[in-house]
C-alpha cells in the first residue's frame, strides 16, 4: 500500500474532502428539496457513496486498511437499505398510484 | 456472542416456520428463542469478554441493557399473538423481524468499534422500516413506513459522515484508540469537531430528540400500534445505551465541546414535546410526544456523565419500557373496541366497566409522569441526582418544571378514564394480554418500591 | 528499503494515448463500415429487433412489478460478493479458518436464498393465474 499512499498524498487531503463534502451536500439538498421519492432515494445513495469515497481517501492517506473495510460494509448495508426502501415505495405506489411525496400528508398534528 | 448467535438462529427459524404454515408453534418458538437468549445473556453477567476481534465487548453494562431489551421484546411478542389474530399471514415473519431488530440492538449496546455501531444501527433500523409498514393495505402505515425509512436513511448517512470525519482525524474506529487520540493531541483538527457534531445529530435523529424529532409523531401514529410500542421501547433503550457508551468512552475528554450542544437540545426537547403533548387529541400521538419528552430526560443522564449516569439511564429506560408497553396494550384494546378511534374521548368512563384496564393504564401513566411508588419517580429522581452531581442545577430545575408540566397531560387521560361519563362497555381481555399487562404493572410498582436492586446493578 | 515510486501526471500519457487510439479505432470502423458496406433497406431490416417475431408496441413501457422482485433480489445477492474479494485475496494467509468462516457466511446467504425460493418469489408464472 506504500506506493498508493505516497501517490495519493501528492494531492492534499483537503481536495478529497472538498469533493466528498460537495457531493454529500448535493445529496442532502436533493433529499430536502426534491419531490419524487425515487430521486430522494438516489440522493441518499449519493450521500452514502460520497462518504465511501471520503473513507477510501482517508484510508489511503493514513495507510490504514480499516477505512476500506468499512466501505465494503457500507456498500452492502446501502444495498439492503435500498432494497427495503424500494419495496416500501412499490407498496406505496400500489395503494396510492404515485411516488410524489407531497401525497404523504395524511399524518399531521 | 452466544446470545447474538442464538437470537439470529431463532429469527431465521421463525422465517422458515412461516413457510410450513404451522401457526401453532410460532409464538412458543419466538418466546423460547427470547428466553434462551435471555439465559445466555444473563450468564455473561460478571464475565466480561470481547468478540469479533475486539470490535464488540460484553460487559455488565451491555448485559443489563440487553436483558431489558429482551424483556420488552418478550411482552411485545406476547401481545402480538392477539394483535395479529385476524391477520392470516406473515405473523411469524413479523416476529422474526422483531428478533432481527433485537440482534441489531445487541450490537449497539456492546460495540467498541464504530463499524459495529453503524452495522448495529442499520440492523436495528432496516427491519423496523418493514415493521412500520406491516399493515400492507393501510395508507397510513405505508406513509409511516416511508417517512421512517427516509428519515432513518438520512440520519444514518449523517452519522456515517460524522464517523468518517472522526476517522479522518484519528485514523481509527476503535473507541479506546479514539479516546487515546483525544488525550494525546494538543490541537484537535476541525474535522474532528465537525465529526462529533454530525454524530450527535445522527444520534438525536435516531433517539428522537428535538430539533430532530419531527418524524416521530407521524411515524408513531401511522405505524401499527404494537409496532409503535416496540419502536418506543426497544429502539429507545438500545439508542440511549449506544449514545451513552459512545460519548462516555470516546468523547468524554472533550465534554466541554459537546455538552453545550446537548444542553440546548435538552431544553428544546423538553419544551417542544411537553407543550405539543398538551395540545394533542389522539392518545397515540400524545404518547409519541411523551416519548420525545422522555428522550429529553434521558439526555440529562448523558450530559451528567458521572458514575451515576449509567445506572440512571438503565433504570429510566427500563421503567419507561415497563410503562409504555401496558399503555400501548390498553390503547390497542380500547382502539379495537371503538373502531380505531384513539382520541382521549374514547377512554371516557373506562374505569366503570373495565376497572382492570383503567388501573393498568393509570399505573403506566403515573409512572411516565413520575409519581411516587411507581418506577417512574425513581427514574427521574436518579437522573436528576446525576445531573445535579455534575453541577447542572439550572438544567435540572428546568427539567423538574417540564416534568410538572408533563403531569398535566397524563392527568387529562386519567380524568377521562375515572371522572368522565362514557358509553363504555365491558372489553374482553385475552388471556396472554391480561398476563403481560399484569406482569408489567406489578414490575413497575415493584421497581418503584425496591429501586435499589436495579440501580445497584450498574 | 523499497524505492519510492511517485506517479506524476506525465506517467499517465501512455494511458491517454491508449484511450485516444481505442476511441479512434471505433470511430474509424463505424465510419468505414457505413461508407463501404452495401445498403439494402427493407422494412424487416429496419426493425429494432430482427428476430422473426412481430414486435409489439414501444420498448419504453412499464414492466410487470413482479420483475422488480427479481431485480431487488439480484442486487442483494450480487452485492454480497463484495465480502468474497478480501477473502480471495488473502486466501492463503487465512487458511482453514478463513475457509470455514466463509462457509458459515455462504450458508447464511443460502438460507436466505432458500427462503426466497420456497416463498415462491421466482415463481411469477404461477402467481399470474
Amino acid at each position: 500500500m506504500g506506493q498508493i499512499t505516497s501517490a495519493i498524498q501528492l494531492i492534499p487531503i483537503e481536495h478529497y474532502m472538498i469533493l466528498c463534502l460537495t457531493l454529500f451536500s448535493i445529496g442532502v439538498m436533493g433529499v430536502l428539496f426534491r419531490r419524487n421519492a425515487i430521486v430522494i432515494l438516489m440522493c441518499i445513495e449519493l450521500m452514502l457513496n460520497s462518504v465511501n469515497l471520503l473513507l477510501a481517501a482517508f484510508s489511503a492517506y493514513h495507510a490504514d486498511a480499516g477505512g476500506q473495510i468499512f466501505v465494503f460494509f457500507i456498500m452492502v448495508v446501502a444495498a439492503a437499505e435500498v432494497a427495503v426502501g424500494l419495496s416500501i415505495l412499490v407498496m406505496m405506489k400500489r395503494n396510492n398510484n404515485s411516488v410524489d411525496i407531497n401525497l404523504l400528508s395524511r399524518l399531521k398534528g | 456472542m452466544a446470545a447474538l448467535i442464538s437470537i439470529a438462529v431463532f429469527g431465521i427459524a421463525l422465517l422458515y416456520i412461516e413457510l410450513t404454515n404451522s401457526k401453532k408453534i410460532q409464538l412458543p418458538l419466538a418466546v423460547v428463542g427470547l428466553l434462551v437468549t435471555l439465559g445466555l445473556t444473563v450468564m455473561q453477567w460478571n464475565h466480561p469478554s470481547s468478540s469479533f476481534n475486539n470490535m464488540a465487548v460484553t460487559d455488565n453494562y451491555s448485559v443489563a441493557f440487553n436483558a431489558s431489551i429482551l424483556l420488552s421484546t418478550m411482552f411485545v411478542v406476547l401481545l402480538s399473538a392477539y394483535y395479529y389474530e385476524d391477520v392470516k399471514q406473515h405473523v411469524a415473519e413479523i416476529m422474526a423481524l422483531m428478533l432481527f431488530t433485537v440482534f441489531g440492538a445487541f450490537l449497539i449496546t456492546s460495540f467498541s468499534n464504530m463499524i459495529m455501531l453503524f452495522l448495529g444501527i442499520e440492523t436495528l433500523s432496516i427491519p423496523l422500516y418493514v415493521l412500520a409498514g406491516s399493515k400492507k393495505f393501510s395508507l397510513r402505515s405505508n406513509e409511516a413506513s416511508f417517512k421512517y425509512f427516509l428519515m432513518g436513511a438520512f440520519a444514518s448517512a449523517i452519522l456515517l459522515l460524522g464517523i468518517t470525519l472522526v476517522y479522518g482525524a484519528s485514523a481509527t474506529f476503535q473507541l479506546s484508540a479514539i479516546s487515546d487520540y483525544v488525550n494525546n493531541t494538543k490541537q484537535l483538527p476541525g474535522i474532528f469537531y465537525m465529526g462529533i457534531i454530525l454524530i450527535l445529530v445522527g444520534f438525536s435523529f435516531k433517539v428522537a430528540a428535538a430539533p430532530f424529532h419531527f418524524w416521530t409523531p407521524d411515524v408513531y401514529e401511522g405505524s401499527p400500534t404494537l409496532i409503535t410500542a416496540f419502536m418506543a421501547t426497544v429502539v429507545k433503550i438500545a439508542g440511549f445505551a449506544a449514545f451513552y457508551r459512545l460519548f462516555s468512552s470516546a468523547f468524554s475528554s472533550i465534554a466541554t465541546f459537546w455538552e453545550p450542544l446537548l444542553w440546548g437540545m435538552i431544553i428544546l426537547t423538553l419544551l417542544i414535546s411537553n407543550f405539543a403533548a398538551l395540545l394533542q387529541k389522539g392518545v397515540k400521538r400524545l404518547l409519541a410526544y411523551s416519548s420525545i419528552s422522555h428522550a429529553g430526560f434521558l439526555l440529562l443522564g448523558i450530559i451528567a456523565l458521572n458514575k451515576l449516569s449509567a445506572g440512571g439511564i438503565f433504570y429510566y429506560t427500563l421503567a419507561y419500557s415497563l410503562a409504555t408497553i401496558p399503555a400501548f396494550g390498553v390503547l390497542i384494546l380500547v382502539k379495537n373496541h371503538r373502531n380505531s378511534d384513539d382520541s382521549i374521548d374514547a377512554f371516557n368512563g373506562l374505569a366503570k366497566k373495565n376497572p382492570l384496564l383503567a388501573i393498568v393504564m393509570s399505573v403506566a401513566l403515573l409512572s411516565m409522569a413520575g409519581i411516587p411508588i411507581t418506577a417512574g419517580f425513581f427514574a427521574k429522581y436518579y437522573i436528576f441526582v446525576a445531573a445535579i452531581d455534575s453541577g447542572y442545577i439550572l438544567l435540572t430545575i428546568f427539567a423538574v418544571l417540564a416534568a410538572v408540566l408533563g403531569v398535566f397531560y397524563y392527568f387529562r387521560l386519567l380524568n377521562a378514564m375515572f371522572l368522565k361519563e362514557g358509553e363504555a362497555e365491558k372489553i374482553k381481555i385475552p388471556v396472554v394480554f391480561g398476563i403481560s399487562l399484569l406482569i408489567t404493572t406489578i414490575l413497575t410498582l415493584a421497581m418503584g418500591v425496591f429501586p435499589d436492586y436495579i440501580i445497584k446493578l450498574l | 528499503m523499497q524505492t519510492l515510486v511517485i506517479s506524476t501526471p506525465q506517467d499517465y500519457i501512455p494511458v491517454a494515448i491508449q484511450a485516444v487510439v481505442a476511441l479512434a479505432f471505433v470511430v474509424v470502423v463505424i465510419i468505414a463500415s457505413n461508407l463501404l458496406g452495401p445498403k439494402r433497406k427493407t422494412e424487416e431490416k429496419l426493425k429494432n429487433f430482427e428476430c422473426g417475431i412481430e414486435q409489439v408496441g414501444n420498448a419504453r413501457r412499464p414492466y410487470s412489478v413482479k420483475y422488480f422482485l427479481i431485480a431487488i433480489l439480484f442486487v442483494l445477492f450480487d452485492v454480497e460478493v463484495i465480502f468474497m474479494y478480501p477473502w480471495a485475496v488473502n486466501f492463503r494467509t487465512l487458511g482453514a479458518f478463513g475457509f470455514w468462516e466463509m462457509m458459515v457466511f455462504t450458508i447464511i446467504l443460502l438460507a436466505g436464498f432458500l427462503y426466497v425460493l420456497l416463498k415462491g418469489a421466482f415463481n411469477w408464472q404461477k402467481r399470474e393465474e
